[in-house]
């Protein structure tokens, strides 16, 4: 009778200890130095936990789906060679690292972080410092990317990769992460279904965040400022971009927000601040911009002829110094119930809307539109004068560019 | 003194002054007299440099007046119409002029400022004065500097009787001492 | 030599004319600064006035006082001057007057709200078109006999700077808009001292970003140090060319 009982003891021990996670501890004092010797050691859902201190791990490739975590950031430092941390395995979780100096190949586009054809992986409260890529994802799906710093130093654009990268990828979310001094901030290409939120994209060289061929996404409440040439979203539809900041992209061809070929989306609620141009849009339709804040631009809003449907009613804009530019007469986009702090006109009827319609395009802005070089006359008494005329008896700007019932006050947004 | 060689000045087509010789002599007194439009002033311009003759020269103690100012210090000039800067006191213009001229001055002649009672009105503005008033500004600037020449165009036009015989006296003594004086006049 | 300057800077200071000017320029001055939301777009608004009326005051003013002082031009050339002294101490005194105007007016504005580089080389052409319009009115006159009609000619030479020359540039670039003209617009903009002032200033301001290429070639160049010395070089033969012909010119003229 006690044999039998005694066997099965040992067997369900034996189980039990080989399915059990185990928790493997690296650092200096531990008996396992080096964060390779830990990935190999352990199993699938193993914990690796990780001293502070620096470690030279050339190319750590994880192969096996563990949670890393640092304790006080431990730092791993690609030499300025390698590719530093390569995730090739679902269901991983990587945090609390400083991962720094990777190598700076332009072919092989090494990053800090790089997912490979995963899922699941969760890259949490990690510093990055000097990385030719940040974070790169490929062929990866449900990952979450939250609260990662990720800095660069590039001075070139094509000395430089991209903070966040994600490639032909689903259902990412990158939340709450600071990126800067990369050539773009967040890239997004073929990445369907993803939420980015909460980010500061500050000073990249090129764009806050690039984004292309990239449906059904959202991105919601980010800080996009000082970048090079704003933020870029092209050939996408069903993008909703809400309560965003653009800022601060000021420059020759800088623009807060550059929309090419984009259907179907929302801009709400976003913030624009001085920027050289708000939002450029070319070959944009069926877009509903409302409740946004244009404010000391250079342009608000500059539409290409080759927009239709654009919607824009219900935003406040605020010392611009060009509302609205477009470059043809045939405007198919409609203007209404917004606030321009340049509207002269008045409300008889006191029902909070202007009487007489609002031309928020201006004479010179038509004439730069077709001919920019023209725009060696800005702030020429002439050019004031001929504005002036225009607005009084239009003949150049489109007729049916006006919005009929703008708001005599701004907008409480 | 001066010696006026054959000049000759128009205005686009109006011919003002067609071969014109006159020489005048220390002490003497002459007088121009013409209708209006007859070119009186336009020789005391082209005397005084004002004016460039078309052709011809005029010799000022022998020498050409071409190119040359400091004859003019050797001259007292009377304009027709004197109009000053508006703002200046007829104290200052007297400063000022005295300040132009200073280095050539030796003494000055005070006599026709005292006689038309100037010095009393030394603060009142130019734009303030009648045209009477700045005639007789003009006339003593004239006289101020002592010069060996005086040349007056109209000097007795806009004066009332009581200050016309002042400076015709004046003109007498002035005259007298060997002062070349020449003078226009309509009638 | 500075004798005749001397009277005519006081003379010209006590005008009311300029006194009204001088308080009008720093009344604008002021209330732009401090109703802007701030001193950029303040001197952004202050370019505009001072491109406009710095121009036409010195011209209009300098054309009539030169006409009003004619018989004392005519007193002075009969005392033993040379003319030249005589001409060029009424443009030393209208170009010295008129720009003190122009700093007291905005100078010292600028100096409280921007006393930065930019605000610097705002007063330096704001002095400079002042003077070089007091140069060019006197040209003007110089060859103009009727005051009506030379206060006309003063006029027309201010719209033809301030409006005309601009509407030529802008049916030029359309007609050549196929072609570069940026190189071409460089040197242009140097034949006319307000829009050489304007783009010598605005390169300077943050909304030069507006400008796109254009704008890019013309910093290039005027951005430098380089460049912003040929600006002011070129802002001073404006000066000097006119002064030059207007004083050979009165040198022969019957008064």
């Amino acid at each position: 009778m006690k044999i039998p009982f005694l066997i099965l003891f040992i067997c369900t021990q034996f189980l039990y200890s080989f399915v059990q996670a185990k928790t493997i501890y690296v650092g200096k004092n531990k008996s396992i130095k080096t964060i390779k010797d830990a990935v190999k050691s352990s199993s699938h859902g193993d914990s690796v936990i990780v001293d502070a201190g620096t470690y030279y791990e050339k190319n750590l490739i994880i192969d096996k789906s563990i949670t890393l975590s640092g304790i006080n950031y431990p730092i791993i430092d690609g030499e300025g060679k390698y590719e530093i941390v390569s995730i090739k395995v679902s269901n991983v979780v990587f945090t609390g690292f400083k991962i720094q100096h990777s190598g700076y190949a332009t072919l092989e586009d090494p990053a800090g972080i790089k997912i490979y054809d995963s899922n699941n992986v969760t890259i949490l409260n990690n510093i990055i410092d000097d990385t030719f890529f940040g974070i790169y994802a490929q062929y990866a799906k449900n990952c979450l990317i939250k609260n990662n710093t990720l800095t660069a130093h590039g001075k070139e654009e094509q000395e430089i990769g991209n903070g966040i990268h994600c490639w032909k990828s689903d259902s990412m979310q990158i939340i709450g992460n600071k990126i800067s001094g990369h050539r773009d901030g967040i890239y997004f290409e073929f990445v369907t279904n993803s939420i980015i939120w909460r980010n500061q994209s500050i000073k990249n060289i090129r764009y806050g965040l690039h984004f292309m061929f990239s449906h059904n996404d959202s991105y919601i409440n980010n800080i996009f400022s000082g970048n090079g040439a704003g933020v870029a979203v092209m050939y996408t539809h069903g993008v909703k971009m809400y309560n965003n900041i653009f800022e601060q992209n000021w420059g020759d061809a800088a623009y807060g927000l550059l929309l090419k070929d984009i259907s179907d989306s929302y801009i709400e609620g976003n913030i624009f601040v001085k920027n050289t141009s708000g939002i450029h849009m070319e070959g944009a339709s069926r877009i509903q911009l409302g409740k946004n804040i244009f404010k000391n631009n250079g342009w608000a809003i500059q539409i290409q002829s080759s927009c239709m449907d654009v919607n824009v009613s219900h935003n406040n804009f605020l010392g611009n110094t060009f509302d609205v530019a477009t470059n043809g007469t045939l405007v198919m986009n409609t203007f209404n119930n917004n606030y321009w702090d340049k509207y002269e006109g008045y409300d008889l009827n006191k029902d909070s809307y202007g009487d007489v319609p609002f031309r928020p395009i201006s004479m010179f802005s038509m004439i730069i539109a077709n001919n920019p070089q023209t725009m060696i006359l800005f702030r020429s008494i002439m050019v004031s004068l001929l504005d002036k005329t225009e607005r009084i008896v239009p003949t150049l700007i489109p007729e049916n560019l006006k919005d009929e019932h703008p708001f005599m006050k701004p907008i409480a947004l | 003194m001066i010696r006026v060689n054959n000049i000759s000045k128009s205005f686009s087509k109006f011919k003002a002054l067609d071969s014109i010789n006159i020489h005048c002599e220390k002490g003497q007194s002459i007088a121009l007299i013409g209708p209006n439009g007859s070119g009186k002033t336009t020789l005391i311009k082209s005397i005084l440099g004002m004016v460039v003759p078309d052709s011809g020269d005029i010799l000022f103690k022998g020498n050409t007046i071409k190119k040359d100012f400091h004859y003019r210090a050797e001259i007292g000039y009377m304009p027709q119409i004197g109009r000053y800067p508006d703002n200046m006191t007829i104290g200052q213009v007297f400063d000022m002029m005295k300040d132009i001229r200073k280095a050539k001055v030796v003494s000055l002649d005070e006599e026709l400022i005292q006689n038309f009672g100037l010095d009393k009105i030394y603060d009142k503005r130019m734009r303030t004065l009648s045209g009477g008033t700045r005639q007789k500004v003009s006339a003593a600037l004239a006289f101020l500097f002592n010069a060996s020449v005086l040349i007056l165009d109209e000097p007795t036009a806009g004066l009332d009787p009581l200050s016309s015989e002042i400076l015709k006296e004046k003109i007498i003594k002035e005259n007298k001492s060997g002062k070349l004086v020449l003078i226009t006049s309509h009638t | 030599m500075n004798k005749v300057f001397k009277y005519i800077v006081i003379d010209i200071l006590r005008n009311k004319t300029v006194l009204f000017y001088t308080l009008f320029l720093f009344v604008v001055s002021f209330t732009l600064f401090s109703f802007e939301e701030n001193t950029a777009k303040g001197l952004l608004s202050l370019l505009n006035i001072i491109l406009f009326i710095v121009p036409l005051i010195s011209i209009i003013f300098s054309t009539i006082y030169i006409y009003n002082c004619s018989e004392f031009i005519e007193l002075l050339i009969c005392q033993p001057l040379k003319r030249k002294y005589i001409w060029l101490s009424l443009f030393n005194g209208l170009a010295v007057s008129l720009s003190f105007a122009f700093l007291i007016g905005c100078g010292i504005t600028i100096l409280i709200y921007e006393p930065t580089a930019t605000g610097m080389i705002m007063i330096l052409t704001g002095c400079l078109l002042s003077v070089i319009f007091v140069a060019i009115s006197m040209l003007g006159t110089v060859s103009t006999r009727d005051k009506a009609k030379g206060i006309g000619k003063a006029i027309l030479l201010w719209l033809y700077f301030a409006l005309i020359f601009d509407g030529l540039v802008l049916f030029l670039l359309f007609q050549f808009s196929e072609y570069p003209l940026e190189k071409l617009m460089m040197v242009i903009s140097g034949f006319n001292p307000i829009d050489l002032s304007r783009i010598t200033v605005l390169l300077r301001l943050d909304v030069s970003a507006l400008m796109g290429y254009t704008g890019a070639v013309f910093k290039d160049f005027f951005g430098t140090t380089f460049g912003f010395i040929i600006s002011l070089f070129v802002l001073a033969l404006w000066v000097i060319i006119p002064l030059i012909i207007s004083t050979k010119k009165f040198q022969t003229k019957d008064l």
